[in-house]
């Protein structure tokens, strides 16, 4: 496990110095779409940072260790855009797409999270932006359902 | 058969409990197994993974169509989407799975190591052999990401397969524990019938025991006529009827049942007892609205409405006292007993119905003091006799011990000369407030309650002192009672008085009647010899009022008979009387025995009586029974008779004949 461990570090590396795809400033990282003023909102990170951002440390299925999280509270992300909405419409970049209980994402203190161990997480990290739940914090969140509600890499927020 | 399906029930219960441990111990293991399922599934991953590598060529291939500048940025992003994909297989729960197979482990490393050499030819993308060796190489990778992939799909499959195997056990074990609580219940099930059935059995036999006992309780066992609880319910029911007529209470009491049970035995009079029940219920059952009852014993209580009052209770109560006296045909033999009845009847002014009872009882034992085998109806004066009596028996005691009932002397005269020979000791007492109380009164009652002996060895004592204070050739009689004679100390008793008072034996004279020595006649022979061997004499009193006299004189060497009064009292109109007299003095005479006439009231009877040859004489011509110090006074003029002023005064305070 530490070979391969450093294997992906260095690919990491890599992946991060050679191909900063989204590494423009101000680019957009996040469309949101819905009932709220507009109908539709593009965050650039610097945008959502400025929301307000939360930490948290929670061990996940796809981390060695317990992970710091930090990023901006999906209720959070509610409240600014004052929206309205069951079901939050989740897509990835790689088309991934899921539907989450808004509901479920604010009692379970979901984060859009955009830093791992204080680190921005590009795309071959999960990045740029990763909804997580702190499955350490309540163990009835470890479960396949809440898993599968994990979406990285997400590019979109349709709520329904 | 109790005791198997009980040992059977434990043991059902202890199976259920052990079933429960097992049930609780495999719930425990199953959430395991559950948490084993809800694991993070690495066959979604590894599915993605395979499906990104292919999106990844895809956009090469339209890159390579198009040329477009969104393609080639397409292309990066997909590529940074594999190397995150493979970020992801190589930690978590996915490195566990590589990190499980070294072959796997080292597949992946090159995959790895593969993807990340491939990084410069997506920077090199417009160049047609670039591209040609990325779609190439891509080939390899994505058939390496599939083989990974694959892997982690059967893996899974295998897990989900493990999960359900051992599910599917454990679903075996709890269908047979199941089974086994299902038996085990309906096994419990079925103790619990039977344990109801004997619950249901014993509640029969403890219902049928409570109904024979509440029978019991309200009724006598010996006869199962109601018994006194349930007559007071019936009584107070009747007084609170309002219907016509009067309620009338009959006690009833058998004349010398114990005399009966004595002599036959118990189980005679028992047989008695039931068979005087039977023909008072039967007789009872006639009259309309009554009832019988019994309290115990030989007392029975009838409870009856009539409806002409006093006369018609008088008429029911003396027909049933007949009926009752018919003779009763026992195995034993013929049985005649008498019965005596007290009767109340409640008449409008009867103050207090409820006293009914208590009134029958009163009239019952006044008519068993005074007229056995009668009917009695009650009287109110018969409560305030209970009273006094209840009073005196209280008192007696305490009378006796302080001294209030003290022995008083009757002169006993020799009618030649008027000189006093002796005197006969009579008990007196003066009570504090009911004052003077005859003998004829307390002394029965001293009988009833026991107290008798105390009382007659008072008074011996006494008398026995304080004739040590008279003239020595006076003699002290004293009366003996049927208690103190059928006593095994009285010889003792006598003995120690004497002894204690220093009187001369042959001073002291003890008087038994005939009705005493006929009670047990050679128990009281034997005792009156002792007596006699101490030099005591013994006088037959009240001689001539007996059954068979004549043979008494033969059975015991009297010293004295005294004749009864009633001889002396008809002498001067009945010359059989003094003929009688006559008689018995020559008898007495021929046998050795001295004779004292009893009564002595006038000069005329005296002269009748000396003519007759009689010398001893007692009564009020010669004197009433007075304290030792008038007494004295009278020794001391012994020849005098008694002052005639005095003797009249004597005859109002001491009226009754009996007295003496």
């Amino acid at each position: 496990m530490p070979f391969i461990q450093r294997i992906l570090a260095s690919l990491v590396v890599l992946t991060g110095l050679c191909l900063p795809v989204q590494a423009a400033e101000g680019a957009t990282v996040l469309t949101v779409e819905g009932q709220f003023d507009g109908g539709r909102r593009s965050f650039s990170l610097a945008e959502l940072e400025a929301l307000g951002t939360q930490t948290f440390t929670t061990s996940t299925p796809w981390h060695d260790g317990k992970v710091t999280f930090e990023g901006v509270a999906f209720a959070r992300l509610m409240e600014v855009l004052k929206a309205q909405g069951d079901t939050a419409e989740v897509t990835a970049l790689n088309a991934y797409s899921i539907d989450v209980p808004v509901d479920d994402l604010v009692t379970n203190k979901a984060i859009l999270a955009l830093k791992r161990d204080g680190q921005y997480m590009p795309v071959s990290d999960k990045g740029p932006v990763f909804i997580i739940y702190p499955f350490d914090a309540d163990p009835a969140l470890n479960t396949e359902v809440h898993y599968s509600r994990s979406v990285w890499q997400v590019r979109s927020i349709a709520l329904r | 058969m109790i005791t198997l399906v009980r040992r059977l029930a434990i043991i059902a219960v202890l199976g259920l409990g052990l079933a429960a441990v097992i049930y609780s111990h495999l719930i425990v293991s199953h959430q395991s197994t559950v948490d084993q399922a809800k694991r993070y599934d690495i066959a979604w991953t590894g599915f993605n993974g395979r499906l990104e590598v292919t999106s990844l060529r895809e956009r090469v291939a339209r890159f390579a169509a198009t040329g477009d500048q969104d393609a080639a940025n397409d292309v990066k992003l997909f590529f940074q989407i594999v190397v995150g994909r493979l970020n992801t297989w190589g930690a978590g729960e996915f490195g566990k799975f590589i990190a499980s197979s070294p072959l796997r482990e080292a597949r992946f490393e090159g995959l790895v190591r593969d993807l990340t050499s491939l990084e410069p030819l997506v920077e090199k993308l417009e160049e047609p052999q670039a591209r040609a060796q990325l779609m190439r190489d891509l080939i390899a990778i994505s058939t390496a990401m599939d083989r990974i992939g694959g892997e982690a799909y059967s893996a899974s499959l295998n897990e989900a397969e493990a999960v359900r195997k051992s599910l599917r056990g454990q679903l075996t074990v709890e269908t047979w524990i199941t089974g086994l609580l299902l038996s085990l219940g309906s096994l419990l099930v079925v103790f619990l019938l039977l344990q109801n059935r004997w619950l249901s059995r014993a509640h029969a036999t403890a219902a049928t025991c409570a109904a024979n006992h509440a029978f019991l309780a309200r009724h006598d066992a010996l006869t199962s006529l109601p018994n006194r609880l349930a007559f007071h319910d019936a009584f107070a029911l009747e007084i609170e009827r309002q219907r016509p007529g009067c309620v009338a209470v009959l006690a009833i009491d058998l004349d010398g049942f114990k005399a009966i049970n004595d002599t036959l035995g118990h189980t005679a009079g028992d047989t008695l007892l039931i068979a005087v029940g039977d023909r008072l219920s039967k007789f009872v059952s006639l009259w309309p609205e009554a009832s019988a009852a019994r309290f115990g014993g030989d007392e029975f209580v009838v409870i009856l409405r009539v409806e002409d009052g006093v006369s018609e209770a008088l008429d029911k109560a003396e027909n049933l006292r007949r009926a009752l006296a018919e003779p009763y045909r026992l195995p034993d033999g013929t049985v005649v007993i008498q019965a005596t009845i007290g009767l109340a009847v409640a008449t409008p002014a009867t103050p207090d119905p409820m006293q009914l009872p208590d009134n029958a009882d009163l009239a019952l034992s006044h008519a068993k003091a005074r007229n056995k085998g009668t009917v009695q109806l009650f009287d109110v004066t018969m409560r305030a006799d209970l009273t006094r009596r209840r009073r005196i028996e209280s008192d007696l005691i305490a009378a006796i011990a302080l001294g209030e009932i003290s022995p008083q002397y009757q002169p006993q005269v020799d009618m030649e000369n008027g000189r006093i020979v002796g005197v006969e000791a009579l008990a007196r007492w003066t009570h504090p407030i009911l004052g003077r109380i005859g003998p004829d009164e307390f002394v029965p009652i001293a009988e009833s309650s026991g107290k008798v002996v105390e009382l007659g060895r008072a008074i011996l004592e006494r008398a026995c002192a304080e004739a040590t204070l008279m003239p020595a050739d006076v003699k002290v009689s004293v009366n003996l009672s049927v208690a103190q004679l059928v006593r095994d100390d009285l010889v003792d008793t006598v003995q120690e008085i004497l002894g204690r008072t220093g009187l001369s034996p042959a001073r002291l004279k003890l008087e038994v009647t005939e009705s005493i020595v006929m009670s047990d006649t050679d128990r009281c022979i034997a005792t009156l010899r002792k007596l006699k061997q101490l030099g005591v004499a013994i006088a037959l009193d009240d001689f001539g009022t007996g059954y068979s006299a004549l043979s008494y004189l033969r059975l015991f060497d009297w010293d004295e008979l005294k004749v009864d009064r009633s001889f002396v009292r008809s002498i001067g109109s009945d010359p059989h009387s003094l003929s009688i007299i006559q008689a018995v003095v020559g008898l007495a005479s021929q046998l050795g025995i001295k004779v004292t006439v009893e009564g002595v009231e006038t000069e005329e009877q005296r002269n009748l009586l000396r003519h007759v040859g009689c010398r001893i004489g007692q009564g009020y011509l010669f004197g009433a029974a007075v304290p030792l110090n008038i007494l004295s006074a009278r020794l001391l003029g012994t020849a005098l008779p008694a002052p005639a002023g005095r003797r009249a005064h004597l005859r109002l305070v001491d009226k009754s004949p009996s007295a003496s």
